[in-house]
């Protein structure tokens, strides 16, 4: 059923709505009501209205489909459907179309949900007259359109966020991996001073060595013929004679540990049993683990694979780091030398450098040499590699040690670390690659 | 009892000095000393040693060089030679096999004992005599040492 009617336009500002016509479905079951609404309309001039007309709510959702309509004013009570429910089947054909709900005054709780659940506002049929009808027809659009906005300005707003919230997760996902590339730029960097430093100290010190061994050697024989001289009862001298024959030790150890640096590239690559080799430097420190009451405790596991190695350079690794513990120790203690065959574990162990030398899963040979001694203090750790740096008291280290042995052990393709003992102490462990058939 | 002839070539003069005074008076040994690498030859010829005491790194000539001369002349060849050398590193682990072309060498700075006991290690053995005075104690066989770099 159409009718047509002129609207009043009650909205000051609406102009382009003057103009237009407005085309609004009434679903209302009592016909007298709708004529009453159709004549009160019409006695209206100011602004033009199609009205449709329903009767039921079938009827009005076939409308629905057929027209583009402005606005509806809705009944609840209805032939085919009664109460909120018909608001919802209505608001879900037509979920954008400005409603009003028609309702009977003992219907205002109903109608209050309706308008919580979409509708624009709710109208009781005893005050309703066309100005009424008019102005709220109008509220009703510019409420709809306005609620349009919102919800077309929120979807915009939540797709922003979520856009926001990818280029955040970008960019955080950016910055870890800047953050990652700068340690690992951080690290090379290190190790490149690190490499610098030793091949410096390396070049002066097979330049140095000649010239410092030689005098020492004058010295000593001055020494050997002085002791050989000195006054029998005079027990002043041959202390003297003992500390000048130490002090030349000491500067024998500091150019031999240098020229060890220089000499370390040149590796001659062997197969062999890494428990031989940790035997056989055992050897060279016998004196000292006895005379510092040092016991050895062994736990090298059985057959295990062969490894590729220098030995006389490995040797020099393990006497440098028995000293190390002996060292350590100088009160007596327990040394525990340990082997066994590993895998090289996921995530990142071990330096940078390690990473690029193993894979996770690589077979390797893993040792460990853990003393009971007084340990490293948590802050040196970091340093103890670096050449001349030393946790020994003057004269005792000449800070060339782990320098030496971890270029030793690097041009093996291993790893060296360090860190606190088990108990206490420090210990090291070593790896090397084990070659896969 | 003959003494021993030692032919002592090593440009570091104090040394050479020192040397030559603690074997002569501890050692049953007679000494000439030869600062000059060159001259090793004619110092040999004129001295007959029993074991000649050699620098490796010297100016103007290597000991190498030298022993190659000593190999070449008739009446030298078959002399011992002991190099000293202060390129070496002592009671390396490497220790063992410590040899300059045939030769064993001892690093510098070494101490008048090692000295003694290389000395008496290299000389021929129909020629090895015990000396009085002043007990030399041995020391361990790691003592021998390599030359190195």
């Amino acid at each position: 059923m159409k009718v047509a009617a002129i609207m009043d336009n009650p909205v000051a500002g609406a102009e382009e709505m003057e103009e237009k016509l407005i085309k609004v479905l009434l679903v209302e079951s009592d016909r007298r009501f709708t004529r009453y609404l159709q004549e009160s309309l019409s006695g209206l001039t100011s602004s033009r209205v199609d009205l449709f007309s329903s009767e039921n709510l079938e009827e009005a959702i076939s409308c629905l489909r057929e027209n583009t309509l402005d606005a509806a004013l809705l009944d609840l009570d209805l032939s085919d459907s009664e109460g909120i429910s018909t608001f919802a089947r209505f608001h879900e054909a037509a979920p954008g179309l400005p409603t009003v709900i028609l309702t009977g005054s003992d219907h205002q709780a109903v109608a209050l949900e309706a308008v919580r659940q979409g509708a624009q506002d709710y109208l009781v049929n005893s005050k309703v007259d066309g100005k009424i009808l008019s102005r709220v027809i109008r509220y009703a659009i510019e409420g709809k359109q306005n609620e349009m906005k919102l919800v077309a300005a929120n979807r915009d707003l939540l797709k922003t966020n979520h856009d926001l919230a990818r280029s955040e997760e970008t960019l955080r996902r950016a910055l870890e991996e800047l953050r990652a590339s700068h340690e690992q730029l951080k690290a090379a960097q290190l190790q490149l001073i690190q490499a610098e430093k030793l091949e410096c100290v390396g070049t002066l010190a097979a330049g140095v060595a000649h010239e410092v061994k030689n005098p020492l050697q004058t010295i000593l024989m001055g020494l050997a013929f002085l002791s050989r001289n000195a006054p029998a009862e005079d027990k002043d001298f041959f202390m003297v004679l003992g500390d000048m024959r130490d002090a030349v030790k000491r500067a024998d150890a500091i150019v031999r540990d240098l020229l060890y640096l220089s000499a370390a590239k040149q590796m001659e690559m062997k197969e062999d049993d890494i428990n031989a080799v940790i035997a056989h430097s055992l050897c060279f420190v016998n004196y000292d683990l006895t005379r510092s009451r040092v016991r050895v405790v062994c736990d090298l596991a059985k057959n295990l694979p062969t490894v590729r190695l220098d030995r006389p350079k490995m040797d020099q690794v393990f006497i440098n780091l028995f000293m190390n513990a002996i060292h350590a120790m100088p009160t007596g203690g327990e040394l525990h030398l340990r082997t066994r065959l590993a895998r090289w574990p996921e995530g990142n162990p071990g330096d940078a450098t390690a990473t690029k030398r193993f894979e996770a899963g690589d077979p390797i040979v893993l040792i460990e040499i853990e003393d009971t001694g007084t340990g490293i203090p948590a802050e040196k750790l970091s340093r103890i590699f670096e050449p001349f740096f030393t946790t020994k008291p003057s004269g005792v280290g000449t800070g060339l040690g782990l320098p030496v042995s971890k270029q030793i052990v690097d041009l093996h393709g291993g790893t060296i670390q360090i860190g606190p003992g088990s108990r206490r102490g420090a210990r090291v462990t070593l790896t090397l690659k084990v070659e896969q058939e | 009892m003959k003494k021993k002839r030692i032919l002592l070539v090593d440009d570091e003069v104090g040394f050479t000095r020192l040397l030559k005074l603690n074997l002569e008076q501890a050692a049953n040994y007679e000494v000439r000393v030869e600062n000059w690498a060159e001259r090793a030859l004619n110092a040999a010829r004129e001295f007959r040693p029993d074991l000649v005491l050699l620098d490796v790194i010297m100016p103007c000539m290597v000991g190498t060089d030298v022993a190659a001369r000593f190999k070449a002349d008739a009446n030298l060849k078959s002399t011992p030679i002991l190099y000293l050398s202060a390129v070496g590193a002592r009671r390396s682990p490497e220790g063992h096999n410590g040899m300059v072309d045939d030769f064993s060498c001892i690093a510098k700075p070494a101490s008048f004992e090692d000295l003694i006991d290389g000395i008496e290690r290299n000389l021929p053995a129909e020629r090895h005599t015990s000396f009085g005075g002043n007990s030399i104690s041995h020391p361990a066989p790691d003592s021998a040492t390599s030359l190195r770099g």
